[in-house]
């Protein structure tokens, strides 16, 4: 439906009104206390897209008597962006230092680099209790939206100092100093290489799909077959189904092996934090998202540990009386999962449905493939598990007596600890010497729960400035 | 309908876009009577590109064998040639046993016509005008999803029975 001129003049003067807001908005955001420079390029450049767009309204208004039908729906699909555009402003202001675990900041950033270095990161915090990414380019995407409206050489005026490869990642608000829980962050990250994954690999599954899922139609309708466009409609219904389960099922299988490779125990064992509050078998279908059970989740990702030679080796020898009982705890807990995943309900879950058994069949086929790609392709910067396993143990001691895990070695010959050793000794910490829910919470000599968080984030600092510094004193003997 | 990811609803603007511009430009060439100037050949050539999309998702469903050399099928291709074909329904422009494809073709070549005339004699008025309503019908539709979504995400919400899990933005645990 078309406007009278009167109503769509004054419908453009309101976008172009929310451009105007948008761009204030995001010159006020920009002007925060960020712990990294993302989050305020990311706010300068949406304010420079509304500014954009506002004057892209401004040509386009003019052309709406000549051809009201199309004019129309471009200031529309505008609109739509500016109030997207706004809606998005939401991340940069949620970013500000004080609502992080700015602890975890850089550090974070430093270990994307390690696998992603083309990637850039905004941590920010969300109220709904979860983790997760946006796997999506944001600047790709926003950029691809311009290209139809506005001319290369403005296109990069707008995306001059723009990080390619910029991703959000969330975490739920009320956990911002559970560092234990934040090595769930490494799951969000491989999102990123599940990505590359699936990118990367030939579609040829879609041709085989559609095979088995017009023979399956046509044996349905074998007593009244349909028409050939009903036909096709049903196909393309059960066709994107298909691929969207895979998709789905793949891109968290993936997520979860990369973040055990990536942190080793400390990942498996959040990421049971999160299963242990969520029902183990569901079928992986519109009302549960599309994720894959729990237990199936749980099983690859054990796996993943076991393939990575990241079962608990013997702990070094050592003063500290407990370090055996760390190993026994440690493989106590993996016995305990490997007992959960033994059992196969999910995959009972998963046969219910014939189009859900197809794109599980082809997820156990292409699994071959995904360990392959992240040997090949990750495998020399993952943490060896020796030195993983040897820092974390020493590490525990520290934590025993309430002291930042962040170095080791004693006196002047100390080193920074590795990221992944720190929360690895955490969570060794944790299934040690804080079984008991109560103890977790009631703060005894020892540290508890909430006392491991706040050493745990402060470590992840400390080691951080150290490693800066030594390499400044190293770049400055040269 | 579940909800609108951050990806599909840029996706939808972006073709709505584009599909708006195409048929504009399309309008003007007719109504001034000059060829295509460059920057709106390039224009029609994106034009082109996303009925390739169409085309490779439609050949997909259809059947067709698929050459080494040619652009593979993505997932992304089925989702796009839902959106053509409920185009060429509002358009009535597929019969029953007709195949999408061929039509899908058929569009693509009459928008390369337009693009390469360099004099409105090698423009057919009467195909131009076809091609112009399958991208305003098109742009219109993506426009209706976009106002599905908005009326979805501003509909009232009950405090409890909230059963339905949350829309896939982004990927959570």
């Amino acid at each position: 439906m078309e406007l009278p001129q009167e109503f769509f003049d004054s419908y453009v003067g309101d976008c172009i009104g929310r451009c105007r807001a948008v761009e204030e908005r995001s010159a006020a955001i920009a002007s925060s206390e960020f712990p990294s420079a993302n989050p305020r390029k990311f706010a300068q450049l949406i304010g420079r897209i509304a500014g954009t767009l506002a004057r892209e309204l401004e040509k386009s208004h003019p052309r709406y008597a000549g051809d009201p039908s199309n004019v129309l729906n471009i200031i529309r699909f505008i609109d739509d962006f500016v109030q997207e555009l706004g809606a998005d402003l939401r991340y940069a202001e949620g970013a500000v230092t004080a609502k992080l675990p700015w602890s975890l900041t850089r550090p974070l950033e430093d270990l994307i680099a390690r696998y992603l270095p083309m990637r850039k990161v905004m941590l920010r915090p969300q109220w709904k209790h979860n983790y997760s990414i946006i796997i999506d380019d944001l600047g790709r995407l926003y950029r691809d939206e311009l290209r139809n409206l506005i001319a290369q050489h403005e296109l990069s005026r707008v995306f001059a100092d723009f990080p390619e490869g910029f991703h959000i990642v969330s975490f739920p608000s009320i956990e911002r100093k559970n560092a234990l829980l934040h090595c769930d962050l490494a799951h969000e990250i491989g999102h990123l290489v599940a990505e590359l994954f699936l990118e990367s690999e030939k579609a040829d599954y879609l041709i085989d799909f559609r095979e088995r899922i017009v023979q399956q139609t046509r044996e349905e309708s074998r007593d009244k077959p349909l028409p050939p466009l009903w036909e096709q409609q049903e196909i393309i219904d059960r066709l994107d189904r298909a691929a969207l389960i895979r998709r789905r099922g793949l891109e968290e299988l993936i997520s979860d092996i990369f973040a055990v490779r990536a942190l080793g125990p400390a990942a498996l064992l959040a990421l049971l934090g999160i299963a242990a509050g969520q029902s183990p078998d569901l079928t992986p279908d519109e009302k549960s998202a599309f994720y894959p059970p729990w237990r199936t989740r749980l099983r690859f990702a054990l796996q993943a540990l076991e393939d990575g030679g990241l079962r608990p080796p013997k702990p070094p020898d050592s003063k500290f009386p407990f370090m055996a009982d760390i190993q026994r705890e440690l493989n106590n807990a993996l016995t305990r999962l490997r007992e959960i995943v033994d059992v196969e309900s999910d995959r009972r879950s998963i046969d219910e449905d014939w189009l859900v058994r197809l794109a599980y069949e082809s997820i156990s086929a292409t699994m071959p493939g995904v360990r392959g790609f992240l040997d090949r392709e990750y495998g020399p910067r993952f943490p060896s598990p020796d030195s993983l396993f040897d820092q974390a143990y020493r590490l525990v001691p520290r934590l025993w007596d309430g002291v930042p895990p962040n170095e080791l070695g004693e006196g002047s010959d100390t080193r920074p600890a590795a990221l992944e050793s720190i929360l690895n000794a955490a969570w060794f910490y944790r299934v040690t010497f804080l079984k008991d829910p109560v103890a977790q919470a009631a703060g005894a000599v020892r540290p508890d729960l909430r006392v491991l968080n706040r050493l745990t984030l402060k470590a992840a600092e400390l080691a951080y400035i150290q490693g800066r510094y030594r390499e400044w004193v190293e770049a400055a003997k040269k | 309908m579940s909800p609108m990811t951050l990806s599909e609803k840029t996706a939808t603007r972006t073709y709505g876009l584009l599909a708006s511009r195409v048929s504009e430009t399309l309008g003007s060439v007719l109504r001034t009577g000059q060829p295509p100037r460059p920057e709106e050949r390039e224009l029609l050539s994106n034009g082109e590109s996303l009925l390739e999309q169409f085309i490779v998702g439609s050949r997909l469903v259809e059947g067709d064998k698929f050459r080494k050399d040619e652009l593979a099928p993505r997932p992304d291709a089925i989702k796009a040639f839902r959106h053509a074909l409920f185009t060429l329904q509002v358009l009535q422009r597929v019969g029953a046993d007709e195949k999408v494809t061929t039509t899908l073709r058929e569009i693509r070549k009459a928008l390369a016509e337009i693009r390469q005339a360099h004099s409105m004699d090698q423009i057919d008025q009467e195909r131009a005008v076809s091609v112009a309503s399958f991208f305003t019908a098109l742009a219109s539709l993506l426009c209706d999803d976009l106002a599905r979504t908005k009326l979805e995400d501003g509909a009232p919400q009950r405090s409890t029975n909230s059963v339905t899990p949350g829309g896939t933005t982004s990927r959570v645990f």
